[in-house]
């Protein structure tokens, strides 16, 4: 199934991506961001805090953005 | 509430309007772009109707000018036409749909602690928790939104971040934050995101990444560190002192408070009491450039008493010249000038 998925890291990328059924949030989380904790990022799911085991559905608006950044 | 006084309608609308413009506006320099294609396929043309007459007419040499030409442009055309297509292939922003955008205002709403809409001075404004950096208090931030900005370079510009109980760094008042000068955030890692949300008319991510920023210390490059935000340590009595009247020390390179703080008064320029060794005899402070040491008798002598020939303060090099007035036997410039020994009386009646 495909979700809208905008991950605000890095370049700061938007758009759809294909998960498998039944994916939860936190498994997202861990194949998109892998080696970062969750606490540190807002993740929002239809523009909603989300926990962690929500299952995603069908287009699905998640964004996933970090709370701290280094500034210049 | 009617749709056109509710502010968070304005301000969707608002940025509807200026996203579709921003849109619009890239689509008429493709158009733009396009019709110099145009142009450039005339000009072949042109050339083309020249060589066929010149070749009728059996201009061998013209022909042969028009032909190497006709060839230029055709290259010319060959490349302008590739980069049209490949544009073309780049999918060109889309501008969310006003319900979108309503959405985005309100999740903004939602993720701040304030947020208002102001259809007057023409900004979105998100007011953020108190920001602590180590210890530092620095108070609530107003991350505000212009949008007649957006009509410009999308990025960090298009927002201000004006401290509401400002705690500024002691020396530059400017400084309300260590990444933020004059209400200008410097983003550092969020500058490309913050400019990817506001082109797609992700608004709140931009004021999320915004304050992800703020809430956040880079020690490798502040406007101010931490350590200096109250000051700056004197090298010497670790006195603090305000950056604006810290004293650079030119010998040492280190930060000096006033009172440990001096100047040679040879060449005037600034150093540390550390820097300077005193002239007891001149009473002079001098810096390493505008000192030396007497060879004999080991004072420090500012250079305008220093003998540079005879590495000697003006004390032993005037003893110097004594010593040498007494060894040396008097100069006979000639016979007649100089003074006929006379004969020792005894030795004479004795011979």
């Amino acid at each position: 199934m495909k979700i809208l998925y905008i991950n605000n890291d890095g370049g700061g990328f938007a758009g759809p991506v294909e998960i498998p059924a039944g994916t939860t949030v936190s498994q997202l989380f861990s194949q998109k961001l892998p080696g970062s904790r969750p606490e540190d990022f807002l993740i929002r799911v239809n523009r909603q805090p989300a926990s962690a085991d929500q299952v995603l559905q069908e287009a699905d608006r998640v964004s996933i953005t970090a709370t701290k950044i280094a500034g210049a | 509430m009617s749709k056109e006084h509710n502010p968070l309608f304005w301000g969707a609308v608002h940025l509807h309007r200026v996203l579709e413009r921003r849109v619009q506006h890239g689509l008429g320099l493709r158009q733009l772009e396009s019709s110099g294609l145009l142009d450039r396929q005339q000009t072949v043309q042109h050339i083309w109707d020249r060589l066929v007459s010149a070749q009728s007419r059996g201009w061998r040499l013209a022909a042969g000018r028009l032909h190497e030409q006709l060839h230029s442009q055709i290259r010319l055309l060959h490349l302008l036409t590739g980069e049209l297509l490949d544009r073309a292939d780049v999918p060109r922003p889309l501008v969310p749909s006003l319900p979108e955008l309503l959405a985005d205002l309100r999740q903004l709403a939602d993720e701040f602690e304030h947020v208002e809409v102001l259809p007057k001075t023409k900004m979105l404004v998100a007011e953020t928790s108190p920001i602590e950096l180590e210890g530092l208090s620095l108070g609530r931030f107003s991350i505000q939104l212009h949008l007649d900005r957006l009509d410009g370079s999308l990025g960090t510009r298009c927002f201000d971040c004006v401290a509401l109980g400002p705690n500024p760094a002691a020396g530059n008042d400017s400084v309300t934050h260590p990444h933020v000068q004059s209400k200008a955030l410097c983003a550092g890692d969020a500058t490309v995101p913050i400019a990817t949300a506001l082109a797609q008319g992700r608004i709140t991510d931009a004021f999320c990444l915004i304050r992800a920023v703020l809430q956040t210390y880079n020690p490798s490059s502040p406007y101010v560190s931490i350590e200096e935000w109250d000051g700056t340590r004197c090298t010497d009595c670790d006195d603090l002192v305000r950056s604006d009247r810290v004293n650079h020390c030119d010998g040492c390179g280190s930060d000096f408070c006033d009172d440990c703080f001096s100047f040679c008064d040879l060449c005037e320029q600034s150093y540390c009491s550390s820097c300077l060794e005193h002239d007891r005899v001149s009473d002079n402070r001098c810096c390493s450039t505008c000192r030396h040491t007497c060879s004999d008798c080991g004072r420090t002598v500012d250079s305008d008493s220093f003998n540079d020939e005879t590495n000697l303060c003006p004390g032993c090099d005037s003893e110097h010249h004594e010593q040498e007035d007494v060894s040396e036997p008097p100069l006979q410039e000639n016979d007649h000038d100089s003074i006929p020994e006379i004969p020792d009386p005894q030795v004479a009646v004795a011979a």
